[in-house]
């Protein structure tokens, strides 16, 4: 962590806590001393490959996967008041080349944030996920999200998302 | 009662709704993954959907802001616990339950 993001804190602090007496801002400079300390602890993450989100494209992204989100929990609300016979659950694991790491855990997060699919495990660009039903599968599959998360870090990225065999050397069926 | 109340009110009711009828999944859907779907997803939404309903109520405040914030926060840290759960069933072995109808696909492919 900066100094700059310890001062980033301490200002959020003042503005949620509103007090400015010594008391309370006493205790804010313990906490954010307290996080500096433990996030210096913290192993780097900053690992090869890592490149800049693209600012006014990801507060673009976001709005765009609330509203995905909000579509998605409609569709997967009626599959639980329906019948029993609406789901067919499945998994399936699937490899999509992103920029960097930091697209793969914004696309995982995505998958798993839009109701209907779960990202059960990642490996590399590896990906298993969970599905309710066909529909959400066949949504993954599409590749529009993909692309998009690719995006928020490259505006020339273009990626596939292809479907690989469930079943490899370890894991799942003991 | 103002327009924004109004407004306020009936997003909050959608988001309670949408939490019950993650309730109801965790009871009715048949297996882990399926209701970690209800308990994790269906919630997330339904608790964004409210807490953006309360931020309009109480206007443009700092209160609204900090719900705001939990709001964000939520969209952070759940999809993290739902992978946890999940992955963990995964990896132990614990196979998706399939409808009767896939179950009698997969046997005639096998065949």
């Amino acid at each position: 962590m900066s100094l700059a993001a310890a001062v980033g804190l301490f200002v959020l602090w003042v503005l949620f806590s509103g007090k400015l007496d010594a008391f309370h801002l006493g205790i804010g400079a313990l906490s954010v001393a307290f996080l500096y300390w433990q996030e210096s602890r913290l192993p780097a993450i900053r690992g090869e490959g890592e490149r800049r989100l693209r600012i006014v494209t990801t507060v673009v992204y976001v709005f765009w996967l609330l509203w995905q989100m909000l579509l998605a929990a409609w569709y997967v609300a009626k599959k639980i008041l329906g019948p029993k016979e609406g789901l067919q659950p499945r998994m399936f694991r699937f490899r999509c080349e992103m920029p960097s790491q930091v697209n793969s855990v914004l696309f995982a997060n995505s998958i798993t944030l839009t109701p209907g699919t779960l990202t059960v495990d990642v490996e590399g660009d590896e990906m298993v996920v969970h599905a309710l039903t066909a529909d959400t599968e066949k949504d993954v599959f599409e590749g529009d999200m993909a692309q998009r998360v690719a995006r928020l870090s490259e505006a020339s990225a273009s990626v596939s998302v292809e479907k690989l065999p469930l079943e490899t050397k370890k894991e799942g069926r003991v | 009662m103002s327009v924004s109340d109004i407004i306020g009110s009936v997003l909050v009711f959608v988001g309670l709704l949408g939490m019950l009828i993650g309730s109801i999944g965790l009871v009715r859907l048949p297996d882990f993954f399926a209701r970690t779907h209800a308990a994790s997803k269906v919630d997330t939404v339904g608790v964004i959907v409210a807490v953006v309903g309360i931020a309009i109520i109480s206007g443009l405040t700092l209160d609204a802001l900090k719900v705001l914030l939990i709001g964000f926060f939520l969209l952070l840290t759940n999809p993290v616990a739902a992978h946890a759960l999940g992955r963990a069933a995964w990896k132990s072995g614990l196979k998706p339950w399939r409808s009767d109808a896939q179950e009698a696909k997969s046997e005639e492919a096998g065949k």
